[in-house]
């Protein structure tokens, strides 16, 4: 049975008949996924209810040297597919040392040990000094809205997606009439990656 | 911020593990200076972080872990395995679910190199700590006809892609049932096992790629103590958190050497990540790694934790 007809089953039948939130669950495995391109369902996908505005952030781990495509949908609220915007984040970790000199002061006597003045002694110390910066890997709004996100990682790396549901106005938001929630799946999938050269 | 991905909301909590999170901001770039702390000089300590439990951190499973083994030369050994008699030593819920991740990351790694009759073993032993765990959807007799099928056809990707499965329909079911004390009490002892095999499968001077694959377990750390945040107030999960820490304690503090962010797009639309840190090991610190996983491993499967 395609995916498609899967979604439609859901929406017509399955949905309406109890509580959204409860629905959500696993909602992600109706995404239409790309297995014919080679693509396999990763687990780390996940599934979630919505309102619109809602913006949500999961962290996912990327192995080195594999290709991943990452895509949203929400087969309850077929409307939305489309307007969904995210990106991708990495949060880059720096450590530096920084030096630091404080100073002691300490009474100066002449060599009859009278007493002459004060004097100011220097202590240096090292700090270890972390520093994070948030890096945009992608924005699919400076990407013409695309849905999808396909990469490949020379590293293994952490990255933080951020799904964000917006509003719909108009004949759009109708859809939406009476239902408090979406359930919208971020589809992750992966398969190795492309190797280039005589092995490919 | 709104939480869609998560259900269930809880107090942020602190751990000690080297974990940055910073907020959600608009700008493109955001740097911010952690908390200082005064060292002496050379010493190198990791920062303390909260974890945001308005994040939803994602474990990669066993599986996915081990189809690194395309890129590496190792063969299977045997020996690594939880012996499936172990069984008879678990009684308590926390045991069986730990030793529940432990078979099922042996599993994965027999299905992975297409150990057709290792898998069948595994895949039963799994099965019935699964239903004594009440983790009833993920083994049905459909399940087991297609596993049989397969061995018989020798066809190893798909006993790969069933053991898949079954992980996966096991996790779905005890999350969406708001069992995530079980889940990350699973997901932690598969995630021990899959690092007590790798550790043991590796020679320090030989296979570097496998040895950095190690080390970049430090981020798969760091999203399994996220996950395990939200659960933490069940005494099993903060336990088990308690004992990750030698672990933590050696990736944690890995030496790492940064390369300039760059962020490509090929002709065919798709993009490359590059740069950012890669992780080095010292023969002393995998061997503590060593010791340490060992150490935990074998108090999950003996029944000793």
């Amino acid at each position: 049975m395609s995916n498609l007809i899967k979604a439609l089953i859901i929406t017509l039948f399955v949905l309406p008949l109890s509580n959204f939130a409860q629905d959500c669950n696993n909602i992600v495995r109706y995404c239409p996924h790309s297995k014919k391109e080679g693509f396999v369902f990763n687990m780390q996908s996940e599934s979630g209810a919505f309102v619109q505005g809602d913006t949500s952030e999961v962290s996912i781990i990327v192995y080195k040297g594999m290709e991943y495509k990452i895509s949203l949908c929400s087969p309850s609220h077929p409307q939305l597919n489309g307007t969904f915007q995210f990106k991708i984040v990495e949060h880059i970790t720096r450590g530096e040392w920084e030096e630091k000199t404080t100073y002691t002061t300490e009474v100066e006597y002449d060599d009859y040990g009278l007493e002459i003045g004060e004097k100011q002694i220097p202590s240096t110390t090292k700090k270890r000094v972390y520093t994070t910066e948030e890096i945009i890997r992608y924005d699919n709004s400076a990407d013409e809205n695309a849905q999808e996100f396909t990469f490949q990682s020379n590293k293994t790396r952490k990255l933080y997606i951020k799904v964000f549901v917006p509003e719909m106005g108009g004949e759009q938001e109708m859809g939406l009439e009476g239902e408090s929630y979406s359930c919208v799946g971020l589809l992750i999938e992966h398969q190795s990656g492309v190797k280039t050269g005589f092995k490919r | 911020m709104n939480n869609s991905f998560k259900i269930i909301a809880k107090a942020t909590s602190v751990f000690s593990f080297a974990f940055i999170f910073m907020a959600c901001q608009n700008t493109e770039v955001n740097t911010e200076k952690m908390e200082d702390m005064e060292l002496e000089e050379q010493d190198v300590e990791a920062p303390q972080s909260d974890v945001d439990l308005s994040v939803t951190y994602q474990v990669p499973t066993p599986n996915e872990l081990f189809t690194l083994f395309s890129d590496v030369e190792v063969a299977f050994d045997a020996n690594l395995l939880n012996s499936t008699s172990n069984t008879e030593k678990y009684s308590s819920n926390k045991i069986k679910a730990l030793n529940f991740g432990v078979y099922s990351t042996d599993l994965a790694f027999a299905a992975n190199f297409g150990e057709a009759t290792a898998s069948l073993k595994y895949f039963s032993v799994i099965k019935n700590l699964g239903d004594e765990l009440n983790v009833n959807n993920a083994f049905d007799q459909l399940v087991f006809d297609r596993i049989e099928q397969n061995i018989q056809a020798n066809n190893s990707d798909s006993l790969f892609n069933l053991s898949n499965e079954t992980y996966y329909n096991a996790y779905t079911y005890l999350k969406d049932n708001d069992r995530g004390s079980t889940l990350s009490l699973i997901v932690v002892g598969g995630w021990v096992e899959s690092l007590y095999i790798l550790t043991n499968l590796v020679d320090y001077e030989v296979d570097k790629e496998l040895l950095s694959r190690i080390a970049d377990q430090r981020l798969t750390l760091e999203n399994l103590y996220g996950f395990m945040a939200e659960y933490q107030s069940d005494s099993d999960v903060s336990e088990i958190m308690a004992s990750l820490l030698p672990i933590e304690e050696v990736l944690m503090n890995l030496e790492s050497e940064e390369s300039s962010i760059e962020t490509g797009v090929n002709d065919n639309g798709t993009y490359n990540l590059d740069g950012g840190a890669d992780f080095f090991m010292s023969q002393d610190e995998f061997n503590s790694l060593k010791e340490a996983v060992n150490a935990l491993r074998n108090s999950i499967v003996e029944s000793e934790i």
